[in-house]
């Protein structure tokens, strides 16, 4: 989506004296955020264990976080490690996420485009797209699947409708926000509306555009997880979390441990997207620029 | 595309422009007659809002006139866009923040499907010409304003365009650098011999730069007086001390002021 930073000339060896991309500097950063992530999971885990004893509940209702994580060395009934079924399962999850991601993404970059061109496209379209966007998809989930099936295509259907939304505004408000006088610039050039759109219009919107694939990244995974929990899945976190729920009583750490993994897999998609944005925009990604 | 016309740079007859909007018609431009021949220097001044920059736009096939005819080199001014013979300085940089010192200069040409090696090379002559040469791998907010100017400047120069359109292009500098990249401007006018229309509001620089000197007055926006500059090129800091140079800018300020009177 951004062919803009590829670096039109990388045999000229001159020295950038932009120190603050320098690559220490850059990972003493990443070293930093890495860091404060770390203690804001530990402070997470220690509110955990303080609610617990203000509360008072018992270690059913509330398992302690080192119990809860050493349930995940135990073994399932189908004779397997526990975590291994969730690193299963999960990459199922994450495999259905990743294509309603690309696909809601195709969908959304086109759409935006459409509608910040034509103000005919844009007007009759946003209202619809904004009115869908208030359809309950859980509500509407089994329906999908006495409809499409528990297959893919249904998981695929749902996580592409809710990554389209963020995408499209996205790159809908970038594309409007150009300023008009880099418009005339290219107009003076004679750039077709296709290579303006290259060369002008999705460099300029990508900071915004990757603003709503973050969103999107996070809207992936939980359609995903939705798309499972009709009754009929046969895999993915969806299902792990049905079948613990039905375990809850004898059993609560199972659902606090697919809950975290849940957590796990949408963080990697979100910080996947960030690391993305900040390869391809530079500093642009922390919003230094624009 | 007649024979005579071809000698104009640039030519405007009887141009007229007149803006329609909710508050009411503006009438920027009035029985403009404008004549630059090849080669020549002219600049613009006049009070603000007089349609400089109207003017300008027309020549640069932006903005579509009402009246009268316009022509670039003897061609519309749509056909030249086409055949790449003018490039535009505007007011500001306009410089595109995501792409590198150089990669900005490259642009016109890239839209022109110039392969990348031979547009990397044109742009780092044109750098060169504008003393930017070790800057090419900067971001243009690494720059200060004069420097991006001069990046603007070089990228208008990238397509080796035989007119150049530049609207107040020094407009936001302080003196000493305008009157420096003045003089670089004088500089590269002097190697490439392109037909230049130059807007501005400072009087020395208009007599510094020009061969001659369009003064025009606002609503509707109007040439009041020509006035030839006879001090011959190439031109340096010396020039400003001339007493011809006085003279000329105590006349262009009498000019712009029975202008600036015409508009109430
Ligand atoms: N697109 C437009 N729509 C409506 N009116 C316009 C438009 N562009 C310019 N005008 C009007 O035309 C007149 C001339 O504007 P123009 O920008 O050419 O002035 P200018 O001489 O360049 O002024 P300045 O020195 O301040 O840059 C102004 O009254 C302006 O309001
Ligand atoms: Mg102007």
């Amino acid at each position: 989506m951004s062919s803009n930073n590829s670096g039109d000339n990388p045999t000229l060896s001159e020295e950038v004296d932009d120190s603050s991309s320098s690559i220490q500097e850059r990972l003493r950063a990443g070293a930093r955020q890495v860091l404060v992530a770390f203690f804001l999971l530990v402070l997470a885990a220690a509110l955990w264990e303080l609610a617990k004893v203000i509360t008072g509940s018992n270690d059913r209702t509330m398992p302690h976080i080192w119990d809860t994580l050493s349930f995940l060395g135990s073994t399932t009934s189908q004779n397997e490690n526990y975590s291994w079924f969730l690193f299963k399962n999960a990459w199922s999850t994450a495999k259905a996420s990743l294509i309603g991601l690309l696909v809601g993404t195709a969908f959304g970059l086109v759409t935006g485009t459409s509608i910040a061109r034509s103000r005919f496209v844009g007007n009759g379209l946003m209202p619809l797209i904004v009115a869908a966007q208030a359809v309950p998809i859980v509500a509407i989930a089994p329906a999908l699947v006495l409809w499409l099936g528990t297959g893919g295509v249904t998981k695929t259907v749902i996580t592409t409708y809710l990554t389209f939304f963020p995408i499209t505004v996205a790159t809908a408000r970038g594309i409007q926000s150009v300023p008009k006088e880099s418009h005339e610039l290219l107009r003076t050039y004679g750039a077709s509306k296709r290579t303006s759109l290259r060369i002008l219009e999705l460099p300029f919107a990508s900071p915004l555009i990757f603003v709503g694939l973050e969103t999107a990244a996070a809207f992936s995974v939980v359609g995903a997880i939705v798309a499972e929990l009709p009754f009929g899945s046969k895999e993915g976190l969806g299902v792990v979390i049905l079948t613990s729920w039905q375990f809850y009583i004898t059993e609560p750490r199972a659902l606090y441990c697919v809950a975290l993994t849940s957590c796990a897999l949408g963080a990697v998609f979100v910080l996947s997207v960030r690391l993305m944005a900040y390869f391809a925009l530079g500093p642009r990604s922390q919003g230094e620029v624009l | 595309m007649s024979g005579e016309s071809q000698n104009f740079g640039l030519r405007a007859t009887q141009l007229g422009k007149r803006f329609s909007s909710k508050g009411g018609d503006v009438q920027a431009l009035e029985n403009v007659d404008l004549e630059v021949k090849q080669g020549g220097f002219m600049s613009i001044i006049g009070p603000s809002g007089c349609g400089k920059s109207t003017l300008l736009r027309a020549f640069s096939d932006l903005v579509e006139p009402s009246t009268g005819e316009i022509s670039v080199n003897g061609k519309l001014p749509s056909e030249a866009r086409a055949a790449r013979e003018f490039g535009v300085v505007f007011q500001s940089p306009n410089l595109l923040p995501w792409r590198t010192v150089l990669r900005n200069v490259t642009l016109p040409l890239q839209v022109m499907g110039v392969d990348r090696q031979s547009r990397n090379q044109t742009a780092q002559e044109m750098l060169d010409l504008v003393g930017l040469e070790s800057f090419s791998r900067h971001h243009p907010w690494q720059l200060s304003g004069g420097m991006q100017q001069r990046v603007a400047i070089a990228r208008a120069l990238s397509t080796n365009p035989s007119v150049l359109l530049m609207d107040e292009p020094f407009g936001a500098l302080d003196e000493i650098t305008r009157d420096r990249l003045n003089l670089e401007l004088m500089r590269i006018w002097g190697n490439l011999s392109a037909t230049i229309l130059f807007i501005t509001h400072s009087i020395t620089e208009a007599v510094f730069l020009s061969s001659q000197i369009a003064v025009m007055s606002s609503r509707p926006g109007r040439i009041t007086e020509l006035i030839d500059v006879n001090i011959p090129y190439p031109r340096n800091t010396e020039t400003r001390d001339l007493p011809e140079f006085y003279e000329l800018v105590i006349e262009v300020r009498r000019a712009l002021l029975e202008a600036s009177a015409l508009t109430t």
